[in-house]
Order: C-alpha cells, then sequence, then structure tokens
C-alpha cells in the first residue's frame, strides 16, 4: 500500500527531529483512530481517546520497527488507549459518561418490552439496542469489556487481540468466553427480572 | 418465547447495533491539538537531552577530572537534574546556574 511507504518516510522524518512531519500521520490516520474509539468510549470521548493515542504514538515513536505497517501499530495503541480510559472510569466512578446516562434501571424497563427484540432488529430500535448493549457492558469490569468488544463485538481474532492488548492468547480466550457468559447472564437476569415484575 | 432464547437474540440484536453504531469524526482542530502537545513533549525532551548532555559529558567529566566535586556542588548538580527529570526546565537552569557560580568561586 503507498500510504504505508510514506508512513515508513515520514516516521524517518519525525525520528530525525522534523516534530512538525508528524502532522501528516494525524491527519492521513485520525480518521480511522476516532473509528475505533468510536466502538469503545462513549461519543463525547472519542475526540480525547484518539488525541491521546496519537500522543502515545509519537512517544513510543522510536519502538515502532517497520516490521508491521503503521496503521496496524497504531490501532493496537489506540484500543490500549479506551482500555485504560475504561480502567480509569472504573477507578475514578465517573457519573457522566456518555450515552449510559440515560439508560439506568428506569430506562431499561422501557427497553426490555415483550416486542424490544423484534424493534431491535430494525433500524428504529438500533439506537435503543446500542444503549442497551452500553448498559450491560457497564456492569463488566474493564479488562472483560475490552477483551469482548474486540473479540465478540469486533470480530478480530484471539490472536489479533492478544497483540493489541499485549495478553497471551490464552488470557485473552478465556477472559473473551466468561466475558460473554457475564453479559448473557445481565441480559438474562434483566429479562427476568422485568417479566417477573409483569 | 424462553429466556434463554429471547437472550440470544436480544444479544445478537445488540451487537448488530453495536457494528452499526455510527463512527464520530474527528473535529476540525483535531490535528492542532494534538500537534500542541506533541511540540511541547519534543521540545522539553530537546531541552532535558541539552541538561543531560551538559552534566554528563562536559560538567561531570571536568569536574572529576580537577576533583572539584565537593559535597556543595553535589548537592546542586542533583537538585538540577531531579528538575530536569521532572521537566521542571526553569528550575534546573536555576539550579545549573547556581552551581556554575559557586564551581567558580572556588567550592
Amino acid at each position: 500500500m503507498p500510504w504505508e511507504h510514506d508512513d515508513l518516510e515520514v516516521i524517518h522524518r519525525v525520528r530525525a527531529g522534523n516534530v512538525n512531519a508528524y502532522a501528516h500521520l494525524v491527519n492521513r490516520h485520525k480518521a480511522r483512530v476516532a473509528a475505533i474509539a468510536t466502538r469503545h468510549v462513549p461519543p463525547d470521548r472519542v475526540q480525547e481517546v484518539a488525541q491521546d493515542a496519537f500522543v502515545r504514538a509519537f512517544q513510543s515513536l522510536d519502538g515502532f520497527r517497520g516490521d508491521q505497517p503503521f496503521s496496524h501499530w497504531l490501532a493496537a495503541i489506540t484500543v490500549r488507549a479506551c482500555h485504560d480510559f475504561w480502567r480509569s472510569h472504573y477507578r475514578n466512578r465517573e457519573t457522566s459518561v456518555g450515552y449510559t446516562g440515560d439508560c439506568g434501571p428506569e430506562g431499561f424497563d422501557a427497553l426490555t418490552t415483550a416486542d424490544a427484540v423484534e424493534r431491535f432488529e430494525t433500524d428504529t430500535g438500533q439506537r435503543e439496542a446500542s444503549a442497551l448493549l452500553e448498559w450491560a457492558m457497564g456492569q463488566l469490569s474493564a479488562d472483560d469489556r475490552i477483551v469482548l468488544a474486540l473479540t465478540h463485538l469486533e470480530g478480530y481474532t484471539t490472536a489479533e487481540a492478544a497483540a493489541m492488548l499485549g495478553w497471551t492468547t490464552v488470557n485473552v480466550k478465556v477472559r473473551a468466553f466468561r466475558s460473554r457468559e457475564k453479559l448473557r447472564r445481565i441480559l438474562a437476569a434483566a429479562g427476568e427480572e422485568k417479566e417477573g415484575r409483569t | 418465547m424462553r429466556s434463554d432464547e429471547r437472550a440470544a437474540r436480544l444479544e445478537q440484536a445488540l451487537l448488530k447495533a453495536h457494528r452499526n453504531r455510527p463512527p464520530v469524526a474527528p473535529g476540525p482542530d483535531f490535528t492542532r491539538d494534538v500537534m500542541v502537545t506533541v511540540r511541547q513533549m519534543a521540545a522539553r525532551q530537546h531541552e532535558s537531552e541539552m541538561v543531560y548532555t551538559f552534566f554528563e559529558r562536559l560538567f561531570m567529566p571536568m569536574a572529576w577530572a580537577s576533583g572539584v566535586v565537593t559535597v556543595t556542588l553535589g548537592f546542586y548538580a542533583v537538585e538540577a537534574l531531579k528538575a530536569v527529570q521532572a521537566g521542571a526546565m526553569q528550575a534546573a537552569a536555576s539550579q545549573t546556574a547556581t552551581l556554575l557560580t559557586l564551581q567558580a568561586m572556588g567550592f
């Protein structure tokens, strides 16, 4: 891919002291980095996490060996920045994190009506479904959340997810399995609780 | 519908919703904001390297060779290096200036 050759050339220039050349890499890859962050953090935090990813990449640029495309290396850094966002969030117990806000216990009631599943399968129900997923994912730990998102939601292989997170493949496999079980239990329990009340 | 079937269908619907989530586009100032931070980091790194070079390659070898490193000079040298490590370049410059003055006075 021609871009990858260009990326290497720009990286050489940055390493040689031309810091301003880094703007080329930011411009070229910012949409992709934001797209990755969109799938892992609330919309109002995407910009902040994407910026963090580019700053981290600059700090680690001397460690880029060039044995993989820069975009892959940057994607792994972005995923780790997203993971750190949730670890920090859980540590600080912030209350104002984007779209989880309107899907608490009250919002959940509206989303688990009898026709909810059918509605979620239509375009109009997608936003509600996304909010419900965020609510359920919010019950998981940061580790469970990131591994579940990578392996089940994003469709990365175990090896790819392991490389992105810096974990062993066995750890990813075990954690992914348990995380999915936890998510299913959360959804099933919420559905049963709702049915029990009606 | 059984609750486990319902949970499985619900899960599939949620996965689809996740995949269809519209991406957030970076704002118009995104690159500028990143570059402000990056340039600051590069400047700090450059200053740190300059001060380290001064200490490691010029000052310390000369001081050791001439035997003029005293407890007082050593104290200011360590303080200056700690300031550099903390990114406090003004403090480092101040400690270095004191160091050079003391050295000139024969300490």
